[in-house]
Formats: structure tokens, C-alpha cells, sequence
């Protein structure tokens, strides 16, 4: 599980093109769309991960619902692909 | 900028190769930094928490940071936002964000645009970013010109004050290549 959050952060980074952000800074607990996040994801970003799901783990959100949940946090998100990966 | 009689500066900030100046005086220099990291350092120089900075690109970054170093001080905070002016200029539009957008669309098989990349790819977005920010809603413009020209950018500028379109501008030049990143951002009002 670490080591695929640490991915996570590497492909998080990547695709929402948060240049200069190292995956070190991203804690993996903090919900990424709290207005508090450093990272100020939004809608689009949002978009993104669902992209990212289906890229690099041919993982299809099947909702919006379903979607908030699965992107609350990196450990939600690695969690969901463990999940449904095995 | 000399000040003319309608004219006055009411201060500067730079940003070139590792060396920001403030009011002409040094600020922040660290020319052994890639400007990734620069950059950062110099955001969290500011103490202060922008939650869109880290999603932005490149040619925004250097803007938003030369910007809030110049207008910090709430300067524009005493203006309506309607009398309040931004002209910018650049010579290579968002070529920088243009290319990675390009670079995300060549194969076929793996055609996966980015909404992230693709909002950046049009200079206004820059002038869009520091409308937001500090709450700008008269004349905008972006300009893109062969060479840095600050003449010209003030003469507009002085245009737009001097018929009463504005009273205050922000006014300069934002420029970012893999190669090379400049900024110089002026706060003119009518005197």
C-alpha cells in the first residue's frame, strides 16, 4: 500500500501538472478538495484523477457519487485501486 | 520609468534569472536554483497561502509571484475594481505550456489531453489569474511583441489614465521559456 501511494503521488503530480510540487509535500491523508489543501484542486482536477483511474489502473468510475468518494485522500484513492486491481 | 506630469510610478518589481528587485532593490537572488524551485522559495518567501499557485503554470507562477511582491502592500485595495487597468505583454505567448498541451495529443493511442495543461494555453489566462487576484475589472489587455518594449506598455498605459478609462494600471512584461524567464510588473496611477 505505501509503495502504491507513493506512485500515486508521482501520477498525481504528473497528470494534474503540478510542476514543481514534490511528492514528498503531498500528505496522503489530507483531503485533496479541502479548500484548506495547498493543492487547490477543483473541478477539473477532479476530471483528471477519473482520467488517471482509467489510464494507469483501467479503472472506470461508474458515478460522481462514487467519485467523491474515491477521492477524498491519496489513501482513498490507493485503497480503491487495491481494491479493485486484485 | 520617469514620472511625466500625469504619470506616476508608484513602484516596480522584477524578476530575471534567479534575482527578483523590488523598488529597484534587491528582494530574493539565488541564481544556482532551477526556476521550479526558485520560484517556490520565493511563493513561500511571501507567507502566503494561494491554493491555485502550485496548479498554475509556468508563465503564471512568475506573474502571480512578481505581482503580489509589487501589490502586497493593498495598494489596489483603495481602488474600484472598474478603475483599475492590467496591460501585459510577452513575445512567446504560452509557447512553454503550448508545447506540453501538443505533446500530450501526438500519439494516438495514447490521446489523453489534459484539461490541467490546456486551461494555460492562451496568455490572457495570465491576465485572468492577477484579475482574480486582486479583483481587476477594467480594461485588460495582453499584447505580444516581438522585443521586451516598456515604452510601449507605458504609453498605453498613460493612454487609458490620461482619458480617464482607468486610474491605476498594472502594466509589464511576463516571459517564460525552458531557457529563460523575465518579469518586470509597474504600478502607474494619474497624478
Amino acid at each position: 500500500m505505501k509503495d502504491l501511494i507513493e506512485q500515486l503521488k508521482v501520477q498525481v503530480i504528473r497528470q494534474l501538472n503540478l510542476e514543481d510540487v514534490e511528492p514528498d509535500e503531498i500528505d496522503p491523508n489530507e483531503n485533496l478538495f479541502a479548500a484548506d489543501n495547498e493543492l487547490g484542486l477543483d473541478s477539473i482536477d477532479a476530471l483528471e484523477l477519473i482520467v488517471l483511474l482509467d489510464k494507469e489502473y483501467n479503472i472506470k468510475i461508474k458515478n460522481a457519487e462514487e467519485g467523491k468518494n474515491v477521492f477524498q485522500s491519496l489513501t482513498t484513492m490507493a485503497k480503491y485501486i487495491a481494491q479493485h486491481q486484485s | 520609468m520617469e514620472t511625466t506630469t500625469t504619470v506616476q510610478s508608484l513602484g516596480s518589481c522584477s524578476i530575471s534569472q534567479g534575482q527578483i528587485l523590488h523598488n529597484q532593490a534587491l528582494w530574493l537572488e539565488d541564481k544556482e536554483q532551477p526556476f521550479g524551485k526558485f520560484i517556490k522559495h520565493a511563493y513561500r518567501q511571501l507567507d502566503w497561502h494561494y491554493p491555485k499557485f502550485h496548479k498554475m503554470d509556468r508563465l503564471c507562477k512568475l506573474a502571480t509571484v512578481t505581482a503580489r511582491i509589487l501589490l502586497q502592500n493593498g495598494t489596489l485595495e483603495e481602488y474600484n475594481s472598474e478603475d483599475i487597468a492590467i496591460v501585459i505583454a510577452n513575445k512567446t505567448a504560452t509557447y512553454h505550456t503550448d508545447s506540453k498541451h501538443i505533446a500530450s495529443i501526438q500519439d494516438r493511442d495514447h490521446y489523453y489531453p489534459s484539461p490541467a495543461v490546456f486551461v494555460y494555453t492562451l496568455p490572457n489566462i495570465l491576465v485572468g489569474e492577477l484579475c482574480i487576484q486582486y479583483n481587476i475589472k477594467g480594461e485588460a489587455a495582453f499584447f505580444i511583441q516581438e522585443e521586451k518594449n516598456l515604452p510601449f506598455l507605458f504609453d498605453y498605459s498613460q493612454l487609458l489614465l490620461e482619458s480617464g478609462v482607468a486610474k491605476i494600471c498594472l502594466t509589464g512584461w511576463v516571459e517564460y521559456t525552458e531557457t529563460h524567464y523575465n518579469s518586470e510588473l509597474h504600478l502607474l496611477k494619474i497624478n
